[in-house]
């Protein structure tokens, strides 16, 4: 009998804390705490039971008590987790550039005092992400994103409406830092010993950050900053590095920085080198809301917008 | 697909194993030596050294990028030290990325090194002892050879997760070309971007890389059957 002892008995097999403790005082004592709650008679592992019987010997009602409301709960957890196919439904989804998510909300709403009727949603993420995602057919049924070139895109892969692209907007770019450190400008960015990082958008999907490279190229500087870029995923992650001081500075556009506490703008974009950064609307073909997201995009052009835009700090267009 | 690997798109596969490695060359003595305490000695707090070990399994990673930032970023106590006294910066560098890795890495080899060591025959280390083994000596040569074969599939997953290290690396390590991008961060950086194709390379170079791992690990698992 001595053969079943757990030392032969790999500790995996059975519960760890119930390997034969015959000459263990621990182990006993765990095993004996089994025996304590009334989960089977088992003393020791010598007697030649093992611990998935007293398992089994448990009592059976509490199973069901735990099983049931799993059960539900797993049910209930799928509830609400699939889209009905075909457009956003009632309202309509505006997908929006990540530097307008300040000013479209007041431009929603003074669009419905405005002109009551379907509700209006927006969604924000950097242009080149909803470009993906409008690509990969998400429920979008107008587009509100920084910079011609993603709409464009979609244009020629005909998922948006040709005739709906128009600028609305302006834009402008600042080098910003934190309150502290010294004043860097983009004319001497990359130059000297300091090798603090510099926080830009990805150019390859965030317009602010391709912007960026646009511009510290006409400058002669991008090479210079070589392995000292971190690339955010949005222009608001370019600010929340800086906020935090773990970069040197940062590019964002000027509409960024206003209000924002902890952040001094260093250095302003301008001159011929300067890349005007434009606010670019589309309607998205297959839209079930489409003179609704028309009658919207309009409105972000009419004078009464361009008070909001410009109270924003966005340029005319 | 794989002949556009110039020297710019190969280096998140070199950045990716360098990072994996040298976590790893934390995360082997450390993760070991905690195996070992924990499935050697009771003592008071063992609970919750567990637990704290086991926290970055199943916490999600941003959290655990979080707390890095907290701590080690400039402002954070342990990074103005850092910064003040030796003038390192962590956030933002490949130490952050291998610091992200090693603590994503520890509680798989933890957890996959304790049973292996618990299952070393007590008498096996009794005898050692009486034969006047030191601990380290008896780990060496009494439990080691003993549990090889779990020890060595933890210390192959570690390295596998190492590599996979994503949320943490992007938050603490952030996203600098040829510095910190590494595959999982420059799938990502890819998919946002819509070159699915670039993405695709490394995806596929990742997903080589980790079944090779699987099937070494699953080759080291304990093969003996108990009955």
């Amino acid at each position: 009998m001595s053969e079943t002892c757990g030392r032969e008995r790999p500790a995996q097999a059975v519960e760890r804390s119930a390997r034969c403790g015959l000459h263990d005082v621990r182990s006993r004592r765990l095993v004996q705490m089994w025996d304590g709650r009334s989960r089977g008679t088992l003393t020791c592992a010598l007697a030649g039971d093992d611990l998935r019987t007293i398992r089994e010997k448990g009592p059976r009602g509490l199973r069901l008590v735990f099983a049931l409301p799993m059960l539900l709960g797993v049910l209930s957890a799928f509830a609400g987790c699939g889209e009905k196919a075909g457009g956003s439904g009632e309202s309509v989804l505006i997908a929006a550039a990540t530097s307008v998510r300040h000013v479209l909300p007041r431009l929603i709403a003074a669009f419905q005092q405005a002109s009551p009727g379907e509700g209006i949603e927006a969604t924000y993420a950097a242009s080149g992400t909803l470009r993906q995602q409008v690509e990969a057919g998400a429920p979008i049924d107008a587009l509100v994103l920084v910079g011609g070139g993603d709409i464009d895109a979609l244009t020629v892969g005909r998922r948006v409406i040709a005739g709906s692209r128009r600028v609305v907007a302006s834009n402008t770019l600042v080098l910003i830092g934190g309150m502290e450190g010294p004043p860097l400008d983009f004319a001497s960015l990359g130059q000297g010993p300091d090798t603090r990082p510099i926080a830009i958008g990805d150019p390859a999907s965030v317009p602010a950050g391709r912007y960026a490279k646009e511009a510290l190229t006409a400058l002669g500087r991008w090479d210079g900053l070589a392995g000292r870029l971190v690339l955010a995923q949005d222009v608001a992650g370019v600010l929340a590095h800086v906020r935090r001081g773990e970069v040197a500075a940062g590019i964002v556009y000027a509409t960024e920085v206003r209000g924002v506490e902890g952040v001094r703008v260093l250095d302003r974009v301008q001159g011929g080198w300067a890349p005007r950064p434009e606010v670019v609307v589309a309607l998205v073909v297959g839209s079930a809301q489409q003179a609704r997201g028309q009658a919207f995009l309009a409105f972000l052009a009419s004078p009464s917008a361009r008070a909001i835009w410009e109270e924003a700090g966005f340029g005319p267009p | 697909m794989l002949a556009a690997l110039d020297s710019s798109n190969a280096f998140p596969i070199w950045l990716s194993l360098r990072v994996a490695l040298l976590a790893m060359l934390f995360v082997a003595p450390l993760g070991l030596a905690l195996a070992w305490i924990q499935s050697h000695r009771r003592y008071r707090l063992r609970w919750l050294v567990d637990g704290l070990v086991l926290l970055p399994l199943v916490l999600p990673p941003s959290v655990t990028g979080f707390f890095l930032v907290l701590v080690l970023g400039r402002r954070g106590p342990l990074g103005a030290w850092l910064e003040s006294l030796l003038d390192v910066r962590l956030v933002f560098t490949p130490a952050a990325a291998v610091i992200a890795a090693a603590l994503a890495a520890l509680p798989i080899l933890v957890k996959t090194a304790q049973p292996a060591l618990e299952a070393v025959p007590l008498e096996q280390e009794r005898v050692g002892r009486s034969l006047g083994l030191g601990p380290l000596a008896l780990f060496l040569r009494v439990s080691l050879p003993s549990a090889w074969r779990g020890v060595a599939a933890g210390l192959v997953l570690a390295f596998a997760r190492a590599l996979g290290e994503f949320g943490a690396t992007l938050m603490f390590a952030g996203n600098v070309p040829g510095r910190t991008n590494t595959m999982p961060l420059e799938i990502f950086a890819a998919y946002q971007a819509g070159d699915d194709a670039r993405a695709l390379t490394y995806v596929l170079v990742l997903t080589g890389l980790s079944l090779a791992v699987v099937f070494v690990a699953s080759r080291l698992a304990p093969r003996e059957r108990y009955g």
